[in-house]
């Protein structure tokens, strides 16, 4: 299995907001996380990440059978975990050619190879621009700082190429795209997913869906994962909202 | 030095000026502080060159220059030589000059030093001055005068720069200031540069220290840039902690002319960067740029004061630092306009960087404007590293050191950037790369930099 989460309890500045996570991901699969705002779905996403203003209050993930928690956020992106984030972050003065060369080039130290040369890496470069649609011009200019919605969404799912993780957990990638962002996002994001990682979409709305078709769908809410099904209950929820499985959570 | 009467005296009047009590800005870094103190009659200066160096490259395999070398103070070469071609003689004709002032005929040395003679009438009135306003109406600030006439009166050598009308060099110039020496020292050299109308010249002016070196300066550079001249002016110090240098850069800008001033601390124990710049006829444009680098317990202080003197002047200051460990920085900025001064645009601004608790950073930005139709702005921040930015960058597995240096390096890139000669801004990058990373004590090709490790 490449993560086992089980019963994962997690707090930010004394709010207890994850109460009780269990999923399993295993290689090949696509996943969806679905449920209202507020319910825990980006402090997941942060939670596996290593983000520290989150403090985990109980519960174990497992992460190729390692303790996910030994490792440092750089470990875990070297071990090959990448977040694609709701809000990527401007960084002034860093333009995205020498962020991935950094990135690409610690991430192969961590394996024990060699840096990429210049040409190789341009190359390797170029190729993975392709995937996403994006231009030279774009990639010369510093990470995500006067990117639009979808250059940012798009900048990630590049990294996501270059990167090629074992699991990718895109947290809301579809928010704040048109329909032709969209497509592209998500024609890249299958061009990516083969039998040896695994994806897990966090979204809002059914939309997404439509183009990254999941092997599983999960709801989250209050805190936990209150209902399990495929991609039929995607559709169900589009129709009937997350209401009814609150009260499902109460009856419990 | 303790029988130099001299220096007794400057030493007595700097215990009476030493500044009292713990104000924010004067206070901490005083080259009076320094004079006072009781180990300064201890301090040698040297009075001639006894040792020549030998010739030395600083640490820039591609750059291509014309290098001076001056050590303690004195420039290495022959007597009577333009130091810029040695076949040639001293003197102020129709070709480039870089020369000791003393190897000049005395006509030729009482017509450059009538190009820098305001400075004294402005000596003069300095006593009378009290109000902010009038100390720009002389071109002034009391202390930095001071300093100034106890350079001039005691420099052993005084380096010329010299470009006549038109003139432009076919490569950036290069002077390395060397201080060496197993003893305390005082050292107080003075350059006088003077571009005529229309010359045009790049020079990258640099003080290295062995890193073990004990050194106090008072460095004065005065500049004359005749209409239509343009100077790029990169001045950087890379000393040893326990050097303290006071470098004094006055420039009087004519109209048209154009100077790029680059003030760039890469190392050292107490550095002050003071800077005056007057634009005195129409047209007159000056740029300032700054970049600190401090850490453990080092000391950085900036001044500028720019005067527009005369209509249609532009200025445009930026300063930036990354201040690490226990390290402080000051910048004092003051912009004057003058009531004559219309349609002057001027710009300050002042940013730090704070990537240890520790860390200090003070700035103050000060406009002065006597004229109604400007353009000023003005503002200072000091701040810490987006803690976002460095998640983000971790999140792609650049180690959370790494992320840190690519961050402040990408801080000091808009300093760099702003260097036009792009050799001379790829050879900075790399250098500034290396400070980051802990590699630059000395320049690495430099004789200073200790062969085996042996210090």
């Amino acid at each position: 299995m490449l993560l086992e989460i089980k019963n994962l309890q997690a707090s930010i500045n004394g709010k207890q907001i994850l109460k009780g996570v269990n999923l399993n991901v295993n290689r090949g699969e696509i996943h969806a996380i679905m449920g209202p705002n507020g319910n825990g779905k980006s402090t997941l996403a942060s939670v596996i990440a290593g983000k520290e203003m989150f403090k985990v209050d109980g519960g174990e993930i497992n992460y190729k059978g390692k303790n996910l928690f030994d490792l440092k956020v750089e470990e875990r992106a070297c071990e090959g975990i990448f977040l694609g984030f709701q809000y990527p972050v401007e960084i002034p003065g860093v333009s995205i050619t020498s962020f991935m060369r950094s990135a690409v080039n610690q991430q192969r130290k961590y394996k024990g190879l060699d840096p990429m040369d210049t040409f190789a890496f341009m190359k390797y470069m170029e190729e993975k621009q392709a995937l996403v649609g994006m231009t030279d011009k774009l990639a010369n200019r510093s990470v995500n700082e006067g990117f639009s919605g979808g250059e940012k969404k798009k900048n990630e799912i590049f990294q996501m190429a270059m990167l090629q993780p074992e699991l990718a957990i895109l947290d809301e990638t579809d928010s704040g795209l048109d329909i032709d962002a969209l497509r592209i996002v998500a024609g890249g994001v299958n061009k990516l997913a083969n039998k040896d990682n695994a994806i897990v979409v966090i979204t809002h709305y059914q939309r997404l869906l439509d183009y990254i078709v999941p092997d599983f769908v999960h709801v989250l809410a209050d805190g936990r994962i209150v209902k399990t099904g495929n991609k039929e209950l995607a559709k169900e929820l589009e129709e009937k909202g997350y209401d009814w499985l609150k009260d499902r959570v109460t009856d419990k | 030095m303790q029988n130099n009467k001299d220096m007794q005296q400057w030493a007595a009047l700097a215990k009476s000026r030493m500044p009292a009590g713990r104000g924010m800005f004067l206070q901490h870094i005083s080259l009076w502080r320094e004079l006072g103190a009781n180990d300064f009659l201890q301090r040698k200066m040297p009075l001639a060159l006894t040792v020549p160096p030998p010739q030395f490259h600083c640490d820039i395999k591609s750059l291509d220059t014309h290098l001076v070398s001056v050590c303690n103070g004195f420039a290495t070469g022959r007597a009577g030589q333009n130091l810029l071609f040695p076949e040639q003689k001293a003197a102020l004709g129709d070709k480039p000059c870089v020369c000791r002032l003393s190897d000049l005929s005395e006509g030729e040395r009482n017509q450059l030093q009538a190009f820098f003679a305001h400075s004294e009438t402005a000596a003069k009135q300095s006593g009378k001055v009290r109000r902010t306003a009038d100390f720009a109406e002389v071109r002034c600030e009391p202390d930095t005068e001071d300093f100034a006439r106890l350079n001039r009166s005691f420099t052993p050598e005084t380096l010329v720069v010299y470009l006549p009308a038109g003139c432009r060099l076919d490569k950036p110039l290069q002077i390395v200031n060397l201080c060496i020496g197993d003893e305390a020292l005082f050292l107080q050299p003075h350059c006088l540069m003077l571009l005529e109308k229309g010359a045009s010249l790049s020079l990258v002016h640099c003080t290295d220290s062995h890193p073990k070196a004990d050194i106090l300066a008072n460095a004065l550079t005065e500049i004359r840039l005749e209409p239509g001249a343009s100077l790029e002016y990169i001045q950087m110090q890379n000393v040893g902690d326990r050097c303290k240098i006071f470098h004094q850069i006055q420039a009087e800008v004519l109209s048209g002319a154009r100077l790029s001033l680059h003030r760039i601390t890469l190392n050292g124990g107490i550095t002050q960067n003071n800077t005056e710049v007057n634009l005195l006829q129409e047209g007159a444009r000056a740029e300032v740029f700054g970049l600190y680098l401090q850490d453990r317990e080092q000391k950085t202080d900036n001044r500028v004061k720019i005067n527009h003197i005369a209509p249609q002047t532009y200025s445009r200051e930026l300063f930036k630092g990354v201040m690490d460990d226990s390290a402080e920085a000051y910048f004092k900025g003051h912009v004057f306009v003058s009531p004559q001064a219309q349609q002057t645009e001027a710009y300050q601004s002042c940013r730090n960087l704070l990537v240890s608790p520790k860390a200090q950073a003070y700035a103050k930005p000060y406009l002065e404007i006597y004229a109604d139709d400007v353009q000023c702005n003005h503002g200072v921040t000091v701040g810490q590293l987006d803690e976002d930015a460095l998640f983000y960058m971790r999140c792609r597995g650049i180690s959370a050191d790494s992320a840190r240096r690519l961050l402040m390096r990408a801080y000091a890139d808009e300093i760099l950037k702003e260097i036009g000669v792009e050799e001379l801004r790829l050879w900075l990058t790399s250098l500034v790369k290396k400070r980051f990373s802990g590699q630059l004590q000395a320049c690495q090709e430099c004789i200073l930099a200790c062969p085996g490790g042996e210090c």
